[in-house]
């Protein structure tokens, strides 16, 4: 069994037995993969800190079934993520986990999620910008963004001030359709147009419309990491 | 070689148990039933009169036969100052070291979302409503250092905060009689994190 490596993130880890973890693991070059982690008593301390979410390491791993066998794992780079920006990163692992195919090498979206774990880490105050930067990642990167120049009911640019609906696998359009359609604003069309996810206000308008995207791709699944973050807000209030 | 069933049965059984193997729960059957019948007739006698009695605490949620805990029926402890640990064990290694006075909360778990595990499964309505009755000043975050021990206790703070109820978490960093060159870098950056000051 040819041993295989490569840098990645652990997404989930669960128990497995007294002295194993299945760790769900996004890796740079291999993608998703899972491999059971044997978890020694006497280096579990020290094996357990580089098995957490958030930790850039080096994996090698060996096996030919679809769970194969960690043999190694060296820390690189640790992101503290504290409060409400842990739970930022466990909805993009949540959001990797349902919507990544296992196996499939994912580059530019590796790095687009370390950089967002690492601007969390930096205690980044707009977290709403940095997750709508990832979930447009994720949706370009999986196939399913959609244009923002067209209008997907008259085929005609994009023009004018708005506001435009969104319609799940159809796109943006400036004429309602009959079923209930996200509303997106021109000013959220030019951040999306451009890229600026961190300008102000950005992350706000922009959910609407990419959570419906997600949503539809997620099915009838709901993103627990979602209703903890909801469920947080009614204490602030 | 095979074993009759009912002995299989027992061996299958004694599987259930955190760290007994197929080879463990074979030497332990043989010794209950070859070398300690009655300590095995006391062990089914005590494991089911447990299963029937013991539940949880009205009041902090850990294991317990009475309505209410040992420590929560003890009036003499500090009622201002709330633990909230993870799991019974942590009760017990706290309650060990003597530094602590006060009452707990047990979580009996932590806020995972990946594993479908929210705050709703980890009674913290009870604790809501504890906090809310306004004797406790102070609670203490005791949840393990991972991931979803932080989510969990910033989700706590976030509700303690709006009731006006004092939070603090307990340290993390270098072990008492440790070596700073086998420490991993993620308690090394705790540790840096959290210093305190020095007087």
């Amino acid at each position: 069994m040819a041993l295989a490596q490569d840098i990645g993130f652990v997404l989930h880890a669960r128990r497995y037995r007294e002295n194993s973890r299945v760790l769900e693991l996004f890796t740079r070059a291999h993608g998703r993969l899972a491999v059971v982690a044997r978890v020694g008593q006497k280096q579990a301390v020290r094996t357990l800190a580089t098995l957490q979410p958030f930790v850039e390491a080096q994996f090698s791993w060996r096996g030919r079934t679809t769970l194969q066998n960690l043999d190694h794992a060296d820390a690189i780079e640790t992101y503290l993520l504290a409060g409400e920006a842990g739970v930022c990163g466990l909805y993009c692992n949540e959001l990797l986990l349902y919507l990544t195919l296992a196996d499939l090498p994912l580059p530019e979206l590796y790095d687009v999620y370390g950089d967002t774990l690492r601007e969390l880490a930096q205690g980044e105050q707009n977290a709403a910008g940095l997750l709508r930067r990832f979930e447009w990642a994720l949706l370009e990167t999986l196939g399913y963004a959609f244009s923002c120049e067209d209008d997907w009911q008259t085929q005609l640019p994009l023009t004018g001030s708005g506001p435009f609906y969104f319609t799940p696998e159809r796109g943006l359009s400036a004429i309602p359709t009959e079923r209930g359609s996200v509303v997106l604003s021109s000013q959220g069309l030019a951040c999306l147009r451009a890229r600026e996810f961190q300008s102000p206000g950005a992350g706000s308008q922009l959910r609407p419309v990419l959570r419906a995207a997600l949503d539809h791709l997620l099915g009838n699944r709901q993103l627990k990491s979602r209703l903890l973050l909801q469920s947080m807000q009614k204490y602030r209030q | 070689m095979t074993f009759s069933p009912l002995l299989q049965q027992l061996m299958d059984a004694l599987r259930c148990l955190p760290g007994v193997g197929p080879k463990t729960a074979q030497r332990m059957a043989f010794h209950l039933l070859e070398k300690d019948r009655q300590g095995a007739a006391q062990l089914v006698q005590t494991l089911e009169e447990s299963l029937r009695r013991v539940g949880r605490c009205q009041q902090c949620r850990t294991l317990t036969e009475q309505p209410v805990c040992e420590i929560c029926g003890n009036s003499g402890r500090d009622r201002q100052k709330l633990c909230i640990v993870e799991n019974p064990a942590d009760v017990l290694a706290i309650e060990q070291s003597s530094v602590y006075r006060g009452y707990y909360f047990v979580l009996l778990g932590h806020i995972s979302p990946l594993d479908g595990i929210g705050p709703e499964d980890l009674g913290l309505d009870i604790l809501e409503k504890r906090l809310a009755e306004g004797h406790i000043k102070e609670i203490i975050l005791a949840t393990n250092p991972t991931v979803e021990g932080e989510v969990t206790a910033h989700y706590i703070s976030e509700m303690a905060r709006s009731l006006n109820v004092a939070v603090s978490r307990i340290a993390q960093g270098v072990p008492f009689g440790g070596e700073l060159e086998y420490i991993d870098a993620q308690t090394l950056s705790h540790a840096f994190e959290g210093r305190t000051h020095y007087d």
